[in-house]
């Protein structure tokens, strides 16, 4: 400090420690004011570094809270809506054991009627929405995932249509935690999984090892196309034969054993397969035959040899069918015939060694059908719409009851799964939570006013601001003019 | 004999005093006003008889108070505090401009990448969608707001560049006419203080707009000198004059090629500002806006929207020549040598990736359009005027760069009759490409010991999958990483393979990015970034995910990535950045501020210091006064006495 101390270094001195102490006393003027202790990052600027730090953070969490919240809402609707399938199945599981035991038909039918009832249960769950959204329609989320048709597809399975995709639509927490939300209606709702197809009939076809392709059930058809016989007998072919006999085999499969009573072909007996003897004329062109197994050929035994008594072999042809007859297979008596439904091109492999006879057989392809195709086909075998006898019957149930119980293993797997993403958000949730609370605390340690202290300081800038202005007026009052006279 | 002579010279001497200390006393607080000091001298005395008697006193000269070291100190710390104090202004405006208000864009950018986070949870969301495009833009406007704001201040500081290069050179004619005066003064022996004090003052005033240093010798001439040039202070001032030099300005003395150095005082403050502090954090705001562009709008192009594919785009970057390499067309654009995917989609559904290598170090935009344009079904081309790169598909087919894999995989290798095709969807980290070989031969689905065996594009075997006994015709089975196959009935021999891509990856090139094919943003830095207006006006256009499905967030955790990727110098994400943008500011200005108190402190001090030596004490100056007063009176006593000894003399005759 100059020994020579003039006004000027008082005034300067005045204002220069008023505008520090002004600053100050400002500052905290501001902090108290604001709650904040800055704003700006030139006040602090590592602390600014980490209030930047911790505000992204808690942008970043708030974001992971929101997706967490509306996922965990929209998982418990959708557990909520597996929940009440999963029930259905069960319903309908036991409807299926009360079946079993129902011989009466009204009883059959109305568990039928209830089984129905459950369909549209089930297809209002698949077509559940939460939030504008389809549930179970994977990432296609905006529309229906399912079309249920009120007719059926040529193999007598309900017709759904799944509309959805096979990817199931993910929330995203943070750039490495994937949660599953919309999930897809297959996996859902879809087939089990195939297993050993099923042939019920009594034509003697068989099915063989090989994978099929055809899903649901259908009826094979095996029909009649022709039947000739070993020559040397004279017997012909009947009028009607063709598209009526009920005989199929290869060669010397069946048999005729044709007794000429008369010795000159005018008259005799002859039967089928050792069924009983029908008497024939040289007059009869359409004579029907039946075996023991009901079997009928019709023939023409108007050119008997005379005097002919013993078998005739008999070759009888015909074709396999699943769609219908809209396309035809002919049967070459062998182990693995594949029969191809023209609509789908998918197919069945038939043993058809054994074919001995025409009609109508039932497939059967478990585990390829989803739930409401299977509950539909429930209700239908209830109705014995395949005119099954008792045992049939009750075997169609079981494989019914087997198909429900493999939908219901489903559907408790998707809602483990559900279960298992809810219990883990709800750990991120509370970890969220937790983060979040620590990182507000953190900021508010930060940048939050430390009250006490600003108020110390507060009042210490007042208290120096005072003192430079009592100061500087004591100074500046004091003036060699007051001594001078 | 008694005479007038001494009380007189005594009356006279005391009142020129009394009249300097009322001009000290009438300057007191007049800026640059040094006090003055007369000094007084005896008169020589007159010899009488062996006696020298004095003969009175006299003014000898009147001194002006001042030290040396003290003035050339103070005009040093004058053009620093000048020079930091600017630089704080401008700084604080630059801290304004990047972080006040509700348009700051580290929350911008915060809140934007966000919402990819929470549009995941319900992505077909329109609300949430709309919420998205709303938080781009406005990350997108912050950013152009404060770049604007910049552009602002830069134009504002070159504005105010002119004026104080106007004031310096006033300054410096002001001067030339005052070291006139004084050497003229000084020639004649006239007192020149006042001269002095308004050099001084201007001196202070020069040294405040643009650094100079002076030099006094002990004469009192002064040497001025800015760097190493010496200022005239004749006839002929120097003046400063601005150039412009390229985007940098320089300061000019006179006719020099030289630029002058900028080193203190305001100017020096402003010309910094304009050619270093605006433009390098304009510089950071554009590296953050044309990588959060380019990053952002290559997941997006990768992406397909619930819109679809595309059957035309037209890219928003254009380039001045597309015959040049890319590299020289686009010398910003990130862009590198790879390969490029175009997946195409017939009317049937069907996706074929097709790819082509692209080395912008000698690809042109032309060949590259030349090269897409061989692709089948996809015509490409440069837009003449515009120069911008436009794709179309053929009629009944969309493409897009979602990568993925061939649904149809060429079958020529395959000698069978079973058709194979593939679905799913690729998990796969990075491209690849897989070869199928079937091993056995037979009916599929039927056959024994039929398998497709799979490999990868090092001829590593990932998978072997039976085809033949046991496997249902017709459905999928695992090819590698998401990928199914699915082989129709019919029959597969031995030694059949076929292949596909696997594309991750679509674009290994940055070229989607740089060529603002279907982005998110549009533009290519801070000022001319903004969330594209087809997006704007169909929010289905946002690519959340890389099938279409309008719940298929896959591309959206690619966005976050993007978020939390470190990929801006430095190791650090955008939003650590943007922080850092602030907190490099904060540092500059806090260490400027300690710098400002230190100089602002050694200012006072020499300020208290010339005060103490120049300043105007008026207490001091009131007993000079009574001193100079008592004095007068005494000599006009003195001047009566001698009247009344000459008039007792006078009575004697």
């Amino acid at each position: 400090m100059a020994s020579r101390v003039t006004s000027q270094i008082f005034a300067r001195n005045a204002i220069h420690f008023n505008s520090i102490h002004g600053s100050a006393l400002a500052r905290a003027q501001r902090q108290i004011s604001s709650g904040i202790r800055f704003e700006l990052p030139s006040e602090q600027p590592i602390e600014y570094r980490q209030v930047r730090s911790l505000e992204t953070r808690f942008t970043q969490l708030e974001a992971d809270k929101g997706v967490l919240d509306l996922t965990t809402a929209t998982l418990n609707a959708s557990v909520s809506q597996l929940q009440d399938a999963s029930e259905l199945v069960t319903i309908a599981k036991g409807l299926v054991q009360q079946g079993i035991q129902a011989f009466d038909l009204d009883e059959r039918e109305a568990i039928a009627t209830e089984i129905d009832a459950l369909l549209k249960q089930a297809e209002s769950i698949g077509l559940a929405q939460f939030n504008g959204n389809y549930l179970f329609g994977g990432t296609r989320s905006d529309q229906p995932p399912f079309e249920f048709a009120k007719s059926r597809q040529e193999n007598g399975v309900l017709e759904v249509a799944y509309l959805g995709t096979s990817q199931r639509s993910q929330s995203h927490v943070g750039d490495s935690i994937s949660i599953d939300t919309y999930y897809t209606g297959l996996e859902v709702f879809g087939a089990t999984g195939r297993e050993s197809s099923v042939l019920v009939g009594g034509t003697g076809s068989r099915i063989t090892s090989a994978t099929d392709t055809v899903v649901g059930r259908a009826t094979l058809q095996v029909r009649h196309t022709g039947t000739s016989y070993a020559a040397g007998s004279g017997v012909q072919v009947g009028v009607n034969s063709i598209g009526n006999d009920t005989i199929l085999g290869p060669t010397g499969s069946n048999q005729l054993q044709i007794n000429d009573t008369s010795g000159t072909g005018a008259s005799g007996t002859v039967s089928l397969n050792g069924g009983p003897e029908v008497t024939f004329t040289s007059g009869d062109t359409n004579l029907e035959v039946t075996d023991r197994d009901g079997r009928v050929v019709f023939l023409d035994t108007t050119a008997i040899t005379a005097g002919f008594n013993g078998t005739v072999d008999i070759t009888a042809t015909g074709t396999l069918s699943i769609d219908g007859g809209a396309s035809t297979l002919p049967i070459d008596f062998s182990t693995s015939q594949q029969v191809v439904d023209s609509v789908s091109g998918r197919f069945v492999s038939i043993d058809s060694s054994e074919v001995r006879q025409t009609g109508d057989d039932s497939l059967e392809f478990p585990g390829t059908s989803n739930l409401f195709q299977v509950l539909k086909a429930t209700a239908d075998d209830l109705r014995n719409e395949r005119d099954f006898t008792t045992t049939e019957y009750g075997a169609a149930l079981s494989r019914r009851y087997n198909e429900l119980d493999n939908a219901a293993s489903k559907l408790f797997d998707m809602m483990g799964q559900q279960a298992t993403s809810l219990r883990t958000m709800q750990t991120m949730e509370e970890r969220v939570d937790d983060l979040m609370l620590s990182v507000e605390t953190r900021l508010s340690d930060i940048q939050a006013t430390d009250f006490p202290e600003a108020v110390v300081q507060l009042t210490n800038s007042q208290n120096l601001l005072q003192y430079t202005y009592a100061v500087t007026a004591q100074l500046t009052s004091l003036n060699l003019l007051q001594f001078l006279s | 004999m008694p005479n007038f002579e001494i009380g007189l010279s005594a009356l006279r001497t005391n009142q020129f005093a009394l009249q300097s200390v009322s001009n000290n006393i009438a300057n007191a607080n007049t800026d640059g006003y040094h006090r003055r000091r007369v000094i007084q001298q005896s008169k020589l005395p007159n010899q009488l008889g062996g006696y020298r008697i004095g003969s009175g006193v006299r003014v000898a000269r009147i001194d002006r108070m001042r030290d040396q070291v003290t003035e050339q100190s103070l005009t040093k710390a004058i053009a620093d505090t000048n020079q930091v104090e600017q630089t704080l202004t401008i700084q604080r405006q630059v801290e304004a401009a990047l972080l006040i208000g509700d348009n700051a864009i580290g929350k911008q950018l915060d809140e934007y990448f966000a919402e990819f986070t929470s549009l995941s949870a319900s992505p077909n969301e329109p609300a949430r969608r709309t919420a998205l495009i709303e938080a781009g833009s406005q990350f997108a406007g912050a950013l152009r707001d404060v770049t604007g704001e910049l552009d602002n201040l830069r134009r504002s500081i070159r504005t105010q560049i002119g004026h104080e290069l106007e004031q310096f050179n006033q300054n410096m004619l002001e001067l030339s006419a005052v070291s006139t005066q004084i050497s003229s003064h000084a020639a004649q022996g006239f007192d020149h203080n006042v001269e002095l004090d308004k050099r001084d003052s201007l001196i202070n005033e020069i040294a405040s707009i643009y650094g100079i240093a002076r030099n006094e010798s002990f004469n009192g001439d002064i040497n001025i000198t800015i760097s190493n040039h010496s200022i005239q202070q004749g006839n002929q001032p120097n003046a400063l004059s601005v150039r412009e030099n390229g985007d940098q300005l320089e300061i000019i003395l006179d006719d020099s090629d030289a630029a002058l150095p900028t080193d203190t005082g305001r100017l020096s403050a402003l010309v910094d500002a304009y050619n270093r502090l605006i433009p390098e954090y304009e510089a950071s705001l554009n590296e953050l806006a044309s990588s959060v562009i380019h990053q952002v709008n290559q997941v997006h192009a990768t992406g397909i929207s619930t819109a679809g594919s595309f059957q035309n785009l037209v890219g928003t970057q254009s380039v001045d020549d597309s015959s040049i390499p890319l590299a020289q067309a686009l010398p910003n654009a990130p862009l590198t040598a790879g390969d490029f995917s175009v997946t195409l989609t017939d009317a049937n559904g069907d996706r074929t990736v097709e790819t082509i290598s692209i080395n912008p170090a000698t690809d042109s935009l032309d060949d590259i359009a030349a090269r897409l344009n061989a692709i089948p079904d996809l015509n490409a081309s440069v837009r003449a005027g515009t120069n911008e790169l436009q794709i179309a598909a053929a009629p009944g087919v969309q493409f897009d760069f979602a990568g993925g894999f061939d649904s149809l995989p060429d079958q020529a290798g395959v000698t069978g009759t079973s058709v194979a095709s593939l679905s799913g969807f690729y998990t796969g980290e990075s491209n690849n490409e897989y070869e199928v070989r079937i091993s056995g031969s037979g009916q599929v689905g039927s056959a024994a010991n039929l398998f497709a065996e799979v490999y990868d594009e090092d001829g590593v075997l990932l998978n072997r999958v039976n085809v033949g006994d046991g496997y249902e015709v017709g459905s999928e089975v695992e090819l590698a990483n998401g990928i199914q196959m699915t082989f129709e009935s019919g029959t597969l021999i031995a030694g059949d393979s076929f292949t596909t891509p696997a594309i991750e990856t679509p674009d290994e090139t940055g070229l989607l990015g740089s060529l603002g094919l279907a982005g998110f943003f549009t533009g290519n830095s801070a000022d001319t970034i903004a969330v594209d207006e087809s997006i704007i006006d169909d929010p289905n256009r946002i690519a959340t995910g890389r099938t279409g499905a309008p719940s298929d967030a896959t591309n959206l955790s690619r966005f976050i990535a993007v978020g939390e990727a470190s990929t801006m110098p430095g190791g650090q994400t955008f939003s650590q950045f943007t922080s850092e943008l602030g907190t490099s500011i904060g540092f500059e200005i806090n260490t400027n501020l300690a710098l400002n108190d230190t100089l602002t402190n050694v200012r006072l001090r020499l300020e208290q210091e010339r005060s103490g030596k120049s300043g105007v004490d008026l207490n001091e100056e009131l007993v000079y006064l009574q001193e100079y007063q008592k004095a007068y009176e005494a000599a006009a006593r003195v001047i009566q006495v001698t009247d009344e000894l000459l008039t007792e003399l006078l009575n004697i005759i």
